[in-house]
């Protein structure tokens, strides 16, 4: 329900080595999520391929859910996160980072959450302590036939 | 102002030591005296919702209290401070180091290693980075002795690790937070808990034995949590009473922070009906035929949920702005099944604002600064209503929390 019909034939594998990249940069096993967890910090990752892409979801020590969305040309163009604690944004939004901070410096409402609505980059992020959530994606980098829905 | 809370302080506790010391052993085998009831504490402190503290005034739906905190043990050593934001989407008492006298010099928390402990306080929006200090919080008549409190934004350990500003937006002063510190009363005894005590984190607590901090365990009983948790009584909860306003808002608007529940005449059930929580503190909630998570957050100023057929203010960025009041209405359904239909109205908040100026309590103020899949019942669901928030692990009015009842 979550997919269109075309990728419920998903191929679900695992992956030993998790390649996490930021947002925007090509995949690869080099900086990432895992990495800096720590050495010695246990994560689990797996890679689910769709029709046109694949994600890349590993679970934080904190138990907090990273997913990152690998276009076919091996471009992160989306990353969303889910559980306890917030994820390390400057590794997941890379190059974007700048926007975020300038859009989440501006006097906003709630407090506690962030909406970001440009040509550049589409950010949401809410919850509570020990609940947390959010996605961020590069519009112009969706592959054809992707929709926000499907960045979950 | 400082001076006579601090005496009313001191008088509430000399009649408490007049009226509850009563049963003394003597040495004489006399009858068994009858026991006196023991004296109830006062456990009700007052929720003003005004502009602000005066450095950082223009706030709206800001529930605020004040709070005394002492050096740990002392009843002289104290400092008053107003405009602590009551916020029922956190664990853990939060002071801005700005807002600390000089004089108020705090023991330091240690882990286990015995280094000073410092904490990143990370929300959606950004972090507070700052000492994790030992103090006593008086409020109302409750004490919670000795317990961690985060000091954010001193100059302790001024290099932040990467692990916290990853976060990427600081929040350490009075503007940010709009409020002198945070008095967080979640569900959760800890703001961490278990996760934090088994192993080192980074973007929570940090060991700093010399210049640099290093993420680091630390023990549940020594982490920042629910101040509610550590009183010696009126400790399973807290009732939050704010009164019914009009659809213009509001200005001078003040309720009650009860503790404690069904522990006094004045915060028993009741009526309200309990919403047991899932184990990340939230409730089901069905609005517009999409299933969300809902949490009850007195820290946020408005509603907040996304639905992109309601128009987005130019002026008052991240409310909405539809045309009309639009009524809408949300399902929440707790794990224990209940369900209740809660309705709730969406006014446009630039024209609210615009024609109510002098107001800071509005009940009809929502937003779109949400992720698609939470919905956040913040302040102005809780006008007219009475909110308790049952801590998790303990029975509140014969029902084991984690819960929230209305």
């Amino acid at each position: 329900m979550r997919f269109p019909v075309s990728v419920i034939c998903a191929l679900l594998f695992a992956q030993s080595v998790p390649a996490f990249a930021a947002l925007g940069a090509a995949a690869g096993p080099a900086a990432g999520v895992a990495q800096a967890a720590g050495a010695s910090a246990k994560v689990s990752a797996r890679v689910t391929s769709y029709n046109g892409y694949s994600v890349s979801e590993v679970v934080e020590p904190s138990g907090t859910t990273v997913r990152e969305y690998i276009g076919a040309d091996n471009v992160v163009f989306a990353v969303s996160w889910q559980g306890p604690s917030m994820p390390n944004l400057q590794q997941l939004l890379g190059s974007y980072a700048d926007q975020y901070v300038s859009a989440a410096s501006e006097p906003h409402a709630g407090r506690r959450a962030v909406a970001i609505q440009s040509d550049q980059l589409v950010l949401r992020s809410g919850g509570h302590m020990r609940s947390f959530a959010g996605s961020a994606y590069v519009p112009a980098l969706l592959p054809q036939g992707v929709t926000p829905d499907n960045i979950r | 102002m400082r001076f006579s809370n601090y005496l009313l302080c001191l008088l509430s506790s000399l009649i408490l030591v007049a009226c509850g010391g009563g049963g003394g052993s003597g040495s004489s085998p006399a009858p068994a005296p009858t026991p006196a009831p023991p004296q109830p504490v006062q456990n009700v402190q007052t929720i003003v919702i005004d502009s602000g503290p005066s450095a950082a005034s223009g706030s709206i739906n800001s529930p605020y209290v004040t709070i005394t905190v002492c050096q740990p043990g002392s009843t002289t050593l104290c400092q008053t401070i107003d405009h602590i934001l009551v916020d029922t989407g956190s664990s853990g008492l939060r002071i801005i180091s700005s807002a600390l006298a000089g004089n108020m010099t705090l023991p330091s928390v240690t882990n286990a290693s015995g280094n000073p402990v410092a904490e990143c306080a990370r929300f959606a929006d950004g972090y507070s980075w700052g000492s994790v200090k030992q103090a006593d919080l008086r409020v109302a008549g409750e004490v919670a002795s000795s317990i961690s409190v985060h000091i954010i934004g001193d100059s302790a350990f001024p290099s932040v690790p990467n692990g916290c500003s990853g976060s990427l937006v600081a929040e350490n002063t009075v503007a940010a937070f709009h409020a002198n510190g945070l008095l967080g009363i979640s569900t959760f005894i800890q703001d961490c808990g278990a996760a934090c005590a088994s192993q080192a984190l980074e973007g929570w607590y940090y060991a700093c034995p010399g210049a640099g901090c290093g993420a680091t365990a630390l023990a549940a009983a020594k982490q920042v949590g629910n101040p509610v948790a550590a009183f010696a009584q009126d400790n399973n909860g807290t009732l939050v009473q704010l009164p019914p306003i009009g659809a213009n808002g509001a200005a001078g608007v003040t309720g009650s922070l009860i503790f404690g529940i069904g522990t006094q005449t004045n915060n028993a059930l009741g009526s309200a009906g309990i919403y047991t929580l899932n184990s990340a503190g939230n409730v089901s909630a069905l609005y517009q035929g999409q299933v969300m998570q809902a949490f009850f957050d007195s820290g946020s100023n408005g509603l907040f949920f996304d639905d992109s057929t309601i128009p987005t203010c130019t002026r008052s960025k991240g409310f909405y702005c539809p045309l009309v009041t639009l009524s809408r209405s949300v399902t929440n359904t707790g794990l224990n099944g209940r369900s209740s239909n809660v309705s709730f109205d969406v006014v446009n908040a630039d024209s609210l604002f615009q024609s109510n100026p002098g107001n800071t309590a509005f009940n009809n103020l929502a937003g779109s600064a949400a992720f698609s899949s939470f919905f956040d019942w913040g302040l102005p669901f809780f006008f007219g209503r009475s909110v308790y928030t049952a801590l998790e692990g303990v029975s509140a009015g014969g029902t084991t929390g984690p819960y929230v009842a209305y």
